[in-house]
């Protein structure tokens, strides 16, 4: 079997002179090599750019002359603009790499490196001539790109704010003057972004400047306050380690490449900066096909005008046919399309980075990736895809916020407002009744239910409560939505994700679930819970009454394992999974989260944002298909540069994950295909959808 | 994907329901172990979630209950 990964390596021998090579040899005998022999190291993987099917790759040029940096921001499309413009042998010459400086073509003279440049996107060239392998420092040639992206928005500083503010605020400035000077030449499109975090910074520091100006007397209101000061606080905090990581990440293996080392000690040489790039791409993907429609708008705009008949009784939910899923062709205006226009407005877009200590996590201003998809992102367990899931949880806090939030304009000291009890209390003790409530009050009512009901699962009787007994206080529905809120959050975004992103295809999407999950640990702690909301979620959509709706989701589940445990991937949890399918507490957990699931696909679906998700009118690959099975792109055909061919990160992602599953991947070099993904998606132009 | 006014506004609401810890445990005083487990919130649930609730209206009736019935089956009543 071939390996496809090259790395590219560095050794100093002193005196501005280095050892350049490239190598097939694993990263492990690279780095057993340097220990042996104590020497420094910085390598990067390299990847040969254009192969043939069925055929080993390209040798290694050999002896290495030259290697010249091609800094495209659109590597994808510029190496399908350039690969017409190769002699044979040039084709074996030509790289891609996971870093900003992104295609690499060894052994070219200046002259034609200088030639090739003229046909990239973005004109930065660094040259390295060698000498017998040797690189002399003094000997680099860099040309740079004369065409600079500018902002035009002035920020202007809030300085002495004192020694609590002034720590986080500084280095949030900082990191927005490193960022600024790094995007204007390989990220021009974010500069926007770093303007945004600007005015969020400045706002949090009025905010904080104001509560901590107001005296009061009244204890309780003084412990408020100084819990808003440090809410404002962790946010400035959290918003600094952010940008920080975008520094550190974002902006090495720029040009010098001597000059400018990665953090990363396994990128160490040209840096992960297209990594992140593709990152950043997916997630500004997703947030502009829902821009399209304001969640939060929606909520205080639309569903505020309109009523509803809301089933109430979890005990006796039964779904319909309102909560079915309609076939794509069929014309049906989903509830949330409805009502009107509400385009986000002054959205601030998330921070992306990497992160090997969060893996894949959604916090209020940014998403991390696991660092693992550096090396691994064509593992089931490592797919970009869970990304999508964690760019839903940031919808779905929109959305809780609009249901529940508080504000600075109406702020309150409690978690949930009487009105919230009393609209709650009147409608569950109205049993319905054919009552019609308004909208957002029915959805926050459903998902107060959902919480009280999972509180009582908590603890399961024999005999019926006394009627005073089952009485729910103001402050025991707050402490049992404080206790369940994240599981109907899960809910709301597993929705989303299935929805959305994988456009209901519940195989693939149970299998892509599991696959990630059983690599970190809490599936292994709460692992019903999580049974359960895949279950709810493979659930919704069929409209079926709950027994049948449990017995298609679990042969959905006992499929999705099965196709797992045949494409390599296994874990004791599958084995306790298929237990406790017929364990009775999984059944009835199942049934209020059938129930709550079942409210948000009726009034969360939208076919505006699903189109333009999916992007089948634009995408060549997809051919009209959402099916993960049938998307076409394939990793010897390069983007029409004419076009700009279109790909969906989505549907691309998934087209691989179902390729991976499946054991049907072109080549069997996981680390080559991995950096092909990465590739292609960080080539995706911003907010293409 | 969220408005600059809601992201503040959200601040505020986690004030609230978190009394300023930090979502992402990045200082010793914003990280509680549970997070280890979880993964998802450096917070987890909140258990005192009920602390600004100190109304005196009248109790809901709630009626839904998870019983373990005599043949020793689990069934929810309402």
């Amino acid at each position: 079997m071939h390996s496809f990964t090259r790395y590219l390596s560095l050794h100093s021998r002193g005196t501005g002179q280095f050892v350049v090579s490239i190598s097939e040899a694993t990263p492990f005998e690279l780095l057993q090599d340097a220990l042996n022999g104590v020497t420094d190291l910085r390598y990067s993987p390299v990847f040969p750019a254009y192969l043939t099917p069925g055929q080993a790759p390209p040798a290694i040029p050999e002896p290495l002359k030259s290697v010249a940096f091609f800094f495209a921001r659109f590597p994808y499309h510029m190496l399908g603009r350039i690969k017409p413009e190769l002699a044979p042998d040039e084709l074996d010459q030509v790289y891609f790499t996971q870093g900003l400086a992104s295609i690499l073509c060894v052994n070219c003279d200046l002259s034609r490196a200088l030639a090739l440049r003229e046909l990239m996107d973005h004109k930065l060239l660094e040259y390295w001539p060698l000498q017998d392998a040797i690189l002399q420092s003094d000997n680099v040639v860099i040309e740079h790109d004369p065409r600079k992206a500018t902002s035009t928005e002035k920020i202007v500083l809030q300085p002495g704010l004192g020694p609590e503010l002034d720590v986080y605020v500084e280095q949030i400035y900082a990191s927005i003057v490193t960022l600024r000077h790094s995007y204007t030449l390989f990220n021009p499109e974010e500069l926007n972004t770093l303007d945004s975090i600007a005015r969020l910074t400045d706002r949090l520091i009025t905010l904080y400047c104001e509560v901590k100006q107001r005296h009061t007397d009244a204890i309780e209101q003084a412990l408020n306050d100084s819990k808003r000061c440090h809410a404002v606080v962790s946010a400035l905090a959290e918003l600094s380690a952010s940008l920080s990581y975008l520094v550190t990440q974002g902006t090495s293996g720029c040009s010098p490449i001597l000059a400018n080392p990665s953090p990363f000690p396994h990128f160490s040489l040209l840096g992960v900066g297209g990594a992140l790039r593709a990152v950043r791409k997916f997630t500004r993907y997703l947030e502009s096909a829902f821009s399209v429609r304001d969640a939060s708008e929606v909520i205080e705009q639309g569903y505020t005008c309109r009523s509803v008949d809301f089933p109430v009784r979890i005990s006796l939910y039964e779904s319909g046919d309102a909560y079915k899923f309609s076939a794509p062709d069929q014309h049906v205006q989903e509830e949330f399309d409805s009502g009107g226009e509400f385009p986000e407005k002054d959205d601030v877009p998330l921070l992306t980075y990497l992160s090997l200590r969060h893996g894949f996590k959604e916090s209020k201003f940014a998403i991390t990736a696991a660092t693992e998809i550096l090396t691994a992102e064509v593992s089931p367990q490592w797919t970009m895809m869970t990304l999508s899931h964690e760019i839903m949880h940031n919808r779905v806090r929109l959305i809780f916020q609009a249901l529940f939030g508080s504000g600075w304009k109406h702020d309150r000291n409690s978690v949930l407002t009487a009105q919230h009890f009393l609209d709650f209390k009147d409608w569950y003790e109205s049993r319905g009744a054919g009552k019609q409530y308004k909208l957002d009050c029915a959805l926050s009512n459903a998902i107060l239910n959902f919480c009280c009901a999972m509180d009582r699962a908590m603890e399961i009787k024999q005999i019926r409560r006394s009627v005073d007994e089952r009485k729910v206080s103001q402050s025991d529905l707050e402490e049992a939505y404080g206790r369940h809120k994240l599981r109907a959050m899960e809910l709301f975004v597993h929705f989303h994700d299935y929805y959305f992103a994988y456009a209901c295809q519940d195989r693939l999407y149970t299998t892509s679930l599991w696959a990630s999950w059983i690599a970190v640990a809490a599936p292994y702690s709460r692992l019903i819970d999580y049974l359960v909301r895949t279950l709810a979620t493979v659930a919704c959509g069929t409209g079926l009454k709950c027994d049948p709706a449990f017995e298609h989701a679990s042969e959905v589940l006992a499929d999705s394992l099965l196709i797992l445990e045949r494409s390599g991937v296994h874990s004791p949890l599958f084995d306790k999974m298929r237990t406790l399918l017929s364990d009775e507490k999984v059944y009835a957990i199942f049934k209020p989260s059938y129930y709550l699931i079942d409210q948000v696909r009726r009034f969360f679906a939208s076919r505006d944002i699903s189109k333009r998700i999916d992007g089948l009118d634009k995408d060549p690959f997809a051919e009209g298909s959402t099916s993960a099975t049938t998307y076409s792109a394939n990793i010897f055909v390069y983007g029409e540069d004419d076009q700009r061919t279109f790909v969906s990160p989505i549907r691309f992602s998934l087209a691989s994950l179902s390729r991976s599953m499946s054991g049907q991947s072109p080549i069997k070099d996981r680390r080559w295909l991995t950096a092909w993904n990465t590739m292609v998606i960080s080539s995706q132009g911003a907010n293409k959808c | 994907m969220i408005s600059l006014d809601k992201l503040l506004d959200i601040v505020c609401t986690e004030a609230i329901e978190h009394g300023g810890l930090q979502e992402v445990p990045d200082r010793a005083d914003g990280t509680i172990e549970y997070y280890h487990s979880a993964k998802r919130n450096a917070r987890g649930p909140y258990e005192d979630g009920g602390q600004g609730a100190t109304g005196n209206l009248e109790p809901i009736s709630y009626d839904l209950e998870l019983i373990r019935t005599e043949k020793n089956e689990l069934k929810w009543e309402e």
